[in-house]
Formats: C-alpha cells, sequence, structure tokens
C-alpha cells in the first residue's frame, strides 16, 4: 500500500468515525431533547385543561345553588297547577340567565316533575335518577347521561330546594357539555395542527365515550365508543387507569401520538392532551438532514484533499471538519438554551398559575362562607350589623382586580433571557375600548410616542385581520381596531419623540369565557426594536410559546374573576335589600332591583344627585321624626374616612328606612367605591310605634290614679283638708308610703322596658355629681329619719370635675342605690355616701351598716326582679328592678358597678364613671359609627365638617 | 344639707290680694283640679280650671294669665295640640306654659319642651310641694 493510500485511509477515518458518531449522537439527543419538551408541554396544557373543566363545572354548579336559593322557589314546588305556571316562568326567566344549560326543572320529593323551563313536560319516573337522589342531600355534581337516539351526552346539576331545613324538592339543570367543547379548544397552546385536548367519559353500561366533539371527528360524539380492550389507546388509559401519565400512544384515529393524561377523579372523566408524535418530532429531523449534508460536504473534501495531498495535507483537513463541528455544537447548544428557557419559564408560569389558582380558590371559599353567613342573616336579620358588614365584604368582590403585572414580570424574564432585554417592550390593551394598559418599554424609560402606538396598533390589527371570518368576536375588535386608526394622533403619525419601531412583534390574545360567550378581552404585544437582532427559527418558537402561556394565564385569571364577580351580580340582583354601588368618582355602577323598586324607578338612569334630591325631598314633606340627610356630603365622607355611615330612619312614600353608605376597597385595600344600602323597616317602625305608645298608655292610666292619691293624701296630712287626729293621720301615712311604692313600681317597670327595648336616649349635660348626690340624699332623708339612720355625704379633696351625662338618669340611679341602704340599715345604722376623682374616673361609693346579701345570691342581685332573701323578709314591698336599672344605665355608659357584702354587717356599692362617658344611644356597634362619632371625626383631624346631617 | 324634707309639706301664707297673680290650670281629672285649686288658692293665687284644650284656650285669650299649667291628656282637644296653638297666637305666645302630665315617655318629653313647654312635670312623680316651688320659680 502506498503512503497515499494509508494516508488516505487514515485520514477518512479520523474524520468520519468520530463524525458519524456525533451524528448518531446528536441526532438521538434532539430528538430526547424534543420529546421530553414536547411531553413537558403536553402537562402544562392538560394540567390547565383540566382546571378550567373543573373551573367552568364548578361556575355552572354554583350559579345553580344560587338559583336553588333563591327565596321565591320554595312557594313554587307544587304540584298545584297555578304554582306550576308560575314556576315554569320563574324557570324560563332563569334560565334566560344561565346561557349554558339547555334545560332547567324542578321536582318534588317524590321526583314527580314540578316544572321545567322547556316546553315539553313528560311523566317520566326520576326517582332512580342520581341526579334525584344525590341532589337531595347537597349540591350535586356531574352526573352524565347519554341520550341515544341523540347521540349527545348530558351533564346533569341539581340542587336541593330547602324552606326552614325541610327538603321541598330538588332543582335540576342540564348542562350543555359544547360549552366544554368550546373551552377546550379555545386553550391549544402551541400545540401546533394536530394537537387537541379530548375528554372521555364512562357511560351507563361502562363504556368509554367522548364527551366533546373531537377535532377529526365530526360524529356526535357519544356514538364514537372506545373498545375497552385497546389499551394503547391513551383515552382508555386516561379513563381506565385511574393515574396521569405521559405516553407514546395511539389515538382514536389510530395515529401515533404524543399525550398527557389525566384522570379527574371528582367527575370519573379523563382528559387527554395529544399531538401526533410525527408533528412534534418535525424539528428533530430537520438536524439528522443537517448532519448528511455536512458529513457529505466533508468526505467530498476529505477525498478531494487526500488524492492530491502533500505534506500539509492534514493541516487543510482539520479546519473544514472543525468548522463543521462547531456549526453542530453551536446549533445544539443553542437548541438547548432556548429549550431550557421555555422550561423555566413554563415551570415558573405553573407555579404562579398555581399559586393565582389557590388565591381564587381561597376567595371562593370565603365567597362561599359570605354567602352562607349572608343567608342566615337576611333570613332572620337578627343583627342587621353582621349582615351589613358582610354585604360589605361581599360588595368588595366586585371590584376584585388581578395583578397582571406579577405574570408579566415573570414573562418578561422569560423572553429576556432569549433575547436582548434592552431592547424590548409589552403592551397589553384591554377593556372596552381596547385602551393600552399595562406597558413596559424596557427603552423608554416611561411612555413612547404615537408613531410607536400607531404600529402596535397595526399589529394588533393585522392579527385579528388574519383571524378566521367567524372567530369569536373578531367584528368587533376590528371596528375598534378600525376605529383608532383613523384618529388624526395614530394615522401615520411619525414618532419623531423616539423614532422607534416595532421590528419584531407578538401578538396573543386573552380570551375569556363568561357564561354569555367567549371572547376576546384584550390583545398582548411584545416587541424588541433592535434592527440589529435577527431571530431564527426556534427563537421565535420559544418566544411565541412564552407569550401563548402568558396569555392564556392572564385569559383564564379574567375569566375567574369575571365568573366570581357573575356569581356576585346574581346575588346583589336578587337581594331583598336596596342596594346602589357608586365608583370612586361618585358614579353609580348597579342599582339592583329592589332599589329600583323602592324608588319606583322606571329607567336605570339614577345618579348619586337624583338619589340625593329624592330623599330631600321626601323628608322635607314628611311630618314624622326622621333624619335629613344630604346623600352626596355622606358619600363623599365615607370615601374619605372609609367608615361606614349609618343613617336610622329616612322617610319615603309612606314608608321607613335604614340606610347605611359604605365603603368598598380594592384588593390593595384601597377605597375604591362604596354602597348604598336601604333596609325596609316600615314594619319595624310601626310595631316600635305601637310598643310605645302601648306602654306610655298604660303608664298614665296606672299614674294617673296614684298620683291622685299622693297628692290628696299629701294634702290631708299636711292638714290643708282640716286637722285629722294623730292615730289616723298614721294609717294615712301607712298607705301613702304603699302608694309611693306603686309609684316607683310603675316607673322602673317602664325603665326596665326601655331598656329591653334597646330605647335609652341619653340627653347628656355638664352635670355636678356632688350636687345630684345631694339632691338624692334630701329627698330620702325623712325616711332615713324615720328610719333612725343617719346619711353623710363625703366628698373628694379639691374641686371634682363636672361631666357630661344625663342627670335625670344618674339621679336614679343614686336614688336606687341610697334607698336601698337606708331600707336595708339596722336602727341606728349609717349610710355613707362619697364622691371623689380616680384619675380618669369619677368614683361613687354608698356604703351602709344594713343587713348585708347573703353569699349564695351575691351572683344574682343584679338580675331583674330579683330580691335577696333577707330583703325579702325585712321588707316585703319591692320590685327587684332597681339594681338592675343601675347596673344597664352605668354600664350603658361605659362605667361599671362593684359591690363587696357581709351579711349582717353592711354592703358597699362602688360606681366607677369614666370622665368622657360613653353615649348611650340604642346600641352601640363595632364597625359602624354614628353620625356623632363621624362629625366628632371629622373635628378632630381638624378637617371642615359637610352639612351630613342638619 | 337640707333645710326641709319634702313631704309631707307645710302651708306658706297667703299673698296679698291686689297683686294676685292669675294661674289657668288644662285639667279634665276632679281630683288634680281640685288639689291644684285649693293648693294655689291658699297660696294666694287667682285660679280657674278648664276641662278640656278647648275652653282652657278660650280662658287664655279671655283672661291673659300669668301662667298656664297644661295636661296633656284631655278631651276634645289634647295638651300637645293646645300647646301648638298657644304658641302660635302672638297675644298668648309669651304665657310660660308648664306641662303636668302622667305621660313621662322620653318622646313626650322632647315634644312638649319642642313645642315650647318650660317645664315638664310628671304628676304622680312629685309631691305637692316640689310643685308649688316649681309653680313658684316660674312666677318669680
Amino acid at each position: 500500500m502506498t503512503t497515499r493510500i494509508r494516508l488516505i485511509i487514515i485520514s477518512l477515518l479520523i474524520a468520519i468515525v468520530p463524525m458519524a458518531l456525533i451524528g448518531i449522537l446528536s441526532f438521538y439527543n434532539s430528538q430526547q431533547l424534543v420529546t421530553s419538551q414536547t411531553l413537558e408541554k403536553l402537562d402544562a396544557v392538560s394540567s390547565a385543561q383540566e382546571a378550567r373543566v373543573l373551573e367552568v363545572l364548578d361556575a355552572a354548579k354554583n350559579r345553580l345553588e344560587v338559583l336553588s336559593k333563591n327565596e321565591n322557589l320554595p312557594a313554587l314546588v307544587s304540584l298545584n297547577q297555578e304554582a306550576s305556571q308560575s314556576a315554569k316562568e320563574f324557570l324560563a326567566e332563569s334560565k334566560s340567565d344561565l346561557k349554558d344549560f339547555n334545560e332547567i326543572f324542578i321536582l318534588d320529593t317524590n321526583a314527580k316533575l314540578v316544572a321545567s323551563s322547556n316546553e315539553e313536560v313528560v311523566e317520566i319516573d326520576f326517582s332512580r335518577e342520581d341526579f334525584f337522589n344525590k341532589g337531595k342531600a347537597a349540591v350535586n355534581l356531574y352526573t352524565l347521561k347519554i341520550l341515544d337516539e341523540e347521540g349527545r351526552p348530558l351533564l346533569y346539576i341539581s340542587a336541593p330546594i330547602t324552606s326552614n331545613e325541610e327538603l321541598l324538592g330538588v332543582l335540576v339543570g342540564s348542562y350543555n357539555p359544547e360549552v366544554l367543547s368550546t373551552t377546550i379548544k379555545l386553550f391549544t397552546t402551541g400545540l401546533g395542527d394536530t394537537g387537541e385536548t379530548v375528554l372521555v367519559a364512562k357511560d351507563n353500561s361502562e363504556n368509554a365515550v367522548y364527551i366533546t366533539s373531537n377535532k377529526f371527528d365530526t360524529h356526535p360524539s357519544a356514538k364514537r365508543k372506545i373498545d375497552k380492550g385497546a389499551v394503547r389507546v391513551a383515552d382508555i388509559q386516561a379513563l381506565f387507569k385511574n393515574e396521569d401519565t405521559f405516553t407514546e400512544a395511539f389515538d382514536y384515529r389510530g395515529e401515533v401520538v404524543f399525550a398527557a393524561t389525566r384522570y379527574i377523579e371528582e367527575l370519573d372523566w379523563g382528559l387527554v392532551t395529544k399531538i401526533d408524535r410525527s408533528e412534534a418530532l418535525a424539528t428533530a429531523t430537520v438536524l439528522p438532514k443537517q448532519i448528511q449534508l455536512v458529513g457529505a460536504v466533508t468526505l467530498l473534501l476529505v477525498l478531494t484533499l487526500a488524492w492530491g495531498a502533500s505534506e500539509s495535507i492534514f493541516h487543510f483537513m482539520s479546519k473544514p471538519i472543525k468548522e463543521a463541528l462547531d456549526a453542530l455544537r453551536a446549533s445544539e447548544s443553542r437548541l438547548k438554551i432556548a429549550n431550557q428557557s421555555l422550561f423555566a419559564s413554563q415551570r415558573e408560569l405553573q407555579e404562579l398559575n398555581k399559586k393565582l389558582e389557590e388565591k381564587v380558590r381561597e376567595r371562593t371559599k370565603e365567597l362561599e362562607a359570605t354567602v352562607g353567613r349572608l343567608n342566615e342573616a337576611q333570613k332572620e336579620l337578627r343583627d342587621k350589623y353582621n349582615y351589613i358588614e358582610n354585604l360589605r365584604v361581599l360588595l368588595e368582590r366586585f371590584t376584585i382586580t388581578i395583578d397582571v403585572k406579577s405574570v408579566m414580570e415573570t414573562v418578561l424574564k422569560a423572553i429576556a433571557s432569549l433575547i436582548n432585554h434592552q431592547t424590548i417592550s409589552y403592551v397589553i390593551a384591554a377593556g372596552e375600548g381596547l385602551e393600552f394598559l399595562d406597558s413596559i418599554y424596557v427603552w423608554a424609560q416611561g411612555s413612547v410616542g404615537n408613531g410607536y402606538l400607531a404600529s402596535i396598533n397595526k399589529d394588533f390589527f393585522d392579527y385579528v385581520s388574519n383571524m378566521p371570518e367567524n372567530a369569536l368576536n373578531k367584528k368587533d375588535l376590528l371596528d375598534q381596531l378600525q376605529r383608532r386608526m383613523s384618529f388624526e394622533f395614530l394615522a401615520g403619525a411619525k414618532d419623531e419623540a423616539e423614532g422607534k419601531t416595532p421590528i419584531q412583534a407578538f401578538v396573543a390574545p386573552f380570551i375569556t369565557k363568561s357564561r354569555e360567550e367567549s371572547k376576546i378581552v384584550g390583545l398582548f404585544h411584545i416587541a424588541d426594536i433592535n434592527e440589529n437582532q435577527t431571530y431564527d427559527k426556534e427563537r421565535i418558537k420559544s418566544i411565541n410559546d412564552v407569550v401563548n402561556i402568558a396569555a392564556a394565564n392572564i385569559g383564564r385569571i379574567h375569566a375567574l374573576v369575571s365568573s366570581e364577580k357573575s356569581k356576585i351580580s346574581d346575588l346583589v340582583q336578587s337581594m331583598s335589600n336596596g342596594v346602589l354601588m357608586f365608583d370612586r368618582n361618585k358614579s353609580v355602577i348597579v342599582v339592583n332591583p329592589m332599589m329600583k323598586n323602592v324608588l319606583e324607578l322606571d329607567d336605570g338612569n339614577l345618579t348619586l344627585t337624583r338619589f340625593a334630591e329624592i330623599f330631600q325631598k321626601a323628608s322635607e314633606e314628611t311630618d314624622e321624626e326622621t333624619e335629613r340627610i344630604n346623600v352626596v356630603d355622606a358619600v363623599e365622607m365615607t370615601l374619605v374616612s372609609g367608615r361606614t355611615i349609618h343613617i336610622d330612619k329616612l322617610a319615603y312614600k309612606n314608608k321607613f328606612f335604614e340606610m347605611f353608605i359604605t365603603p368598598v376597597r380594592d384588593y390593595e385595600r384601597k377605597i375604591s367605591g362604596g354602597a348604598i344600602i336601604l333596609h325596609d323597616i316600615t314594619h319595624m317602625t310601626e310595631i316600635d310605634r305601637m310598643k310605645t305608645e302601648f306602654l306610655s298608655v298604660a303608664a298614665h292610666q296606672l299614674r294617673t290614679p296614684l298620683g291622685s292619691m299622693r297628692w290628696n293624701m299629701e294634702m290631708l296630712l299636711s292638714g290643708d283638708a282640716g286637722e285629722i287626729p294623730e292615730p289616723i293621720k298614721e294609717v294615712i301615712q301607712q298607705v301613702y308610703d304603699s302608694n309611693q311604692r306603686m309609684i316607683t313600681l310603675v316607673s322602673d317597670l317602664l325603665n326596665v322596658s326601655r331598656i329591653d327595648q334597646g330605647r335609652v336616649k341619653d340627653e347628656p349635660e355638664l352635670t355636678d355629681l356632688v350636687e345630684i348626690v345631694k339632691a338624692a340624699i334630701t329627698e330620702i332623708e325623712p325616711v332615713a329619719k324615720r328610719k333612725s339612720v343617719g346619711v353623710d355625704l363625703s366628698v373628694g379633696n379639691g374641686s371634682l370635675p363636672k361631666i357630661m351625662i344625663d342627670p335625670k338618669r344618674f339621679r336614679e340611679v343614686i336614688q336606687n342605690l341610697i334607698s336601698n341602704a337606708v331600707k336595708f340599715n339596722q336602727p341606728n345604722g349609717r349610710v355613707t355616701v362619697s364622691v371623689d376623682k380616680e384619675g380618669e374616673y369619677m368614683k361613687i361609693k354608698v356604703v351602709d351598716t344594713g343587713m348585708g346579701i347573703p353569699k349564695k345570691n351575691q351572683g344574682r342581685i343584679f338580675s331583674k326582679f330579683f330580691r335577696a332573701e333577707n330583703a325579702v323578709k325585712s321588707e316585703t314591698e319591692g320590685s327587684g328592678l332597681g339594681l338592675f336599672v343601675v347596673k344597664s344605665y352605668v354600664e350603658g355608659w361605659g362605667g361599671k358597678v362593684d359591690f363587696e357584702s357581709e351579711e349582717g354587717k353592711g354592703t358597699a356599692f362602688i360606681i366607677t364613671l369614666p370622665l368622657e362617658l360613653k353615649l348611650q344611644d340604642t346600641k352601640e356597634q363595632g364597625g359602624v359609627i354614628k353620625k356623632e362619632d363621624l362629625l366628632a371625626t371629622a373635628r378632630g383631624n381638624g378637617e371642615t365638617v359637610p352639612a351630613v346631617l342638619q | 344639707m337640707p333645710e326641709e324634707p319634702a313631704q309631707p309639706i307645710a302651708s306658706q301664707p297667703a299673698a296679698p290680694a291686689s297683686v294676685k297673680k292669675f294661674v289657668l290650670v288644662a285639667e279634665d281629672d276632679k281630683f288634680y283640679g281640685n288639689v291644684y285649686k285649693t293648693k294655689l288658692t291658699k297660696e294666694g293665687y287667682d285660679v280657674a280650671v278648664a276641662g278640656d284644650g278647648v275652653s282652657a284656650l278660650k280662658l287664655a285669650r279671655e283672661r291673659k294669665p300669668n301662667l298656664i299649667l297644661l295636661d296633656l291628656v284631655m278631651p276634645i282637644k289634647d295638651g300637645f295640640e293646645t300647646l301648638k296653638e298657644l304658641k302660635a297666637d302672638s297675644a298668648l305666645k309669651d304665657i310660660k306654659v308648664i306641662v303636668l302630665s302622667n305621660l313621662g315617655q322620653d318622646e313626650d318629653i322632647k315634644k312638649a319642651k319642642s313645642l315650647g313647654a318650660v317645664d315638664y312635670v310628671v304628676k304622680a312623680n312629685v309631691s305637692i310641694q316640689q310643685m308649688m316651688d316649681m309653680i313658684k320659680k316660674h312666677l318669680g
């Protein structure tokens, strides 16, 4: 063999063997890489799809539940013809709100059909249906039933109808599964032409059937059943193996696919997200072609050079080989980087998504709890303040907005690793007019010129134009964008300030599914302005994927928020209190039907000014004693102070209302608006009035003869009617004393019933407590003298401050205590009353040397009508109300009553009163402020006091 | 310490006839009416008792009393109405009116005072002496 031939063989071996090895390895690696990338993507998509399906069904379930708790419903569950006609109308009307249901019907407890939203009502025995039996117990999930002749699957959602915890029937909704199809089809992120998600369930005979219609199969979904023996079919795996896997399997067409399968346990359904293997690996097959090309060229070079070789043959040979290898390595590593960053961003987004989902779930849970509490409160209205508080919390959900920025930051980070992040921008356009929102221009440090916006608008326009003709709300979007393009500032404006235009741009839509329709609510634009940056295919694909995932995430969050909002909206609409909501600018957002009803409004045109005028006028016209309020000022006050304003009583058209003006906060706890809640208290007012009148008349009728006797006996005793012999005088004195006790009893009873009704109203004035104590002692003196009891007063050193207190009531308190101390004293006993100031408190002590309170009675002395054993024995008369009144008043003022007592030795009562008393006015409520507090707060802050209340 | 117990009470010397002040009492209850009449006369006042609101108004217009003692629950025209008319009449509106009634609810007291009563007394809750002291105070 010649040296030349040897050299050729050696060079060939050196060149080809490693190259072949590298080629094979690269091919194998890239296929591995693409496969794992695909599976991971499939997993992400199928996890999102599962959540979407559950969420859509949850929302449907919640809406049916809200309907089942409608207060009008119980009256409609009757086979009586008239009721069933109203039931039918009720259901038909409700169904027009619940568009994703095909039919809504009511079954009574015997599974008899009471009424249905649809025309035909047939006699079918429903008693064995799952939806009937499960729906009796609780809001039931989804029972699948296949209607054979139609080939359509039906989903039933059922909920119990109850009244006072008694089961009256079951509300059933038949859900349209096509809604699920649409939901799933809208979300095919980065899965190419053959990617899709399919849903599989078991029919009544345990066969697997498709619930939704499939991409390559136009048959009615249920007609296509899957052979249970076909273990390699992904759908079967998902359904019957009850586990989540990634797999390479066959699909319903017999194609080999990559698939992520999930078993949805709650529903006993299988969910499969798949893509054809051939499509998934298309990118990887490009690589072998490159290797073949490089191999062929190298081979040719080696041969040519070897044949004409000289001493320097190795030198020439090594260079192209090295270059070819470098090119290969570079391409491989770039692919790796792109994939890695895609994985990273996918993972991050999944993480974020999970967190947001948790957040929304938490909120939904809270919401359910709130609704529960609200239902309770609404049922009884026992505690209207809690009711209002809960309602306020609920209304706050209206203003939930989601932090799109946190999603966007992740997206930007992911994209920054793919391209030069110094030169990118992102813009979100959303809302009614597709306004530009949430924009970030990394390179501009602030806003950008109109030229840039014009080109973004153009990108949006091109994107929407290229959508299929009948796609979602394409027409509306185009109208919006077109209108904007015709604005002067956008029409071909040059961007002089920045001179930038987006070079590489990506556009993705946010799609939300509300209960009426799916629609694009916003567009998302990512752009790079760097002209020198060229993007290769993988990079574009990676960015596209990230953008799509981000868009899907944001869309999903929007959907969750809007579904939550619609639930709240249902509730607000059906509430039995009038609700008006306004935003931060005092524009009215929502007026519920009850509010319209109260105000007798035909049109929805209600401004706060008009609302204020209505009540202003009404309060001027009424004779009743009601409050006057300037609603607009009160609203302003609520928005500024963030506190709830409560107005006890307002008159309007022969009715009475209490009004709450309460702030509503957004997710950052900033005040975003508020609500006016009107609660009809006409009935309560009437009862209240009757009670007052009854008490008033009863007291009057009792007092008239008692008072007349009192005065007449006083005249007898004082000799005004002529002198009377001493023995007769004594008898008269005894009658007089009994009469006095009767008078006191009437007053006490009246007081107690006022305390019980929470109708104690203070009329505080600056009062010298010592003066009142003195007067009370003067009054008791004659009685004390007769009992030979001395009463002393001891006043603390220095001058005691006067305090704001109702003098009449304080006098009652002190009279009760002193009269007890005298009454239950022994002959020659003493009563010592002392008044002093201790720190921020006034202390009033009444100490006696009387019989004391037996130990076993001490716990009950403040109870109504309670009298201690020894007291009953010594003084047969007495109502047992005095100490109850004392404790009620003193605690109402924010003070306390203590006592120490030893049987046979005496008792000391100690009243502690704060120098600044609490206002005693109906019931004090935490969290709700009265107008007096409000004004005080405003003054305290040095603000001007608006004329909220005159 | 008090110089004098609230009850029972001792009578006061009569005022001279020449400066007799006229007290109009609107009271439908005969027992109360008698007490007022006896006691006030004894104290040296000129007293007239009207049994309802209408005759009280008539007497007030005819004789311009120095003080009116007004019951609330009366036939024909109740005390609130009577008080309203008294205060609406420019010739009578300056006459002091003390409401003496067995109605004692806060609402009644508030209403009477807002209509212009200078004082409000729940009859059963005061002794004659306390009542007389108050009348004397208002007559100056």
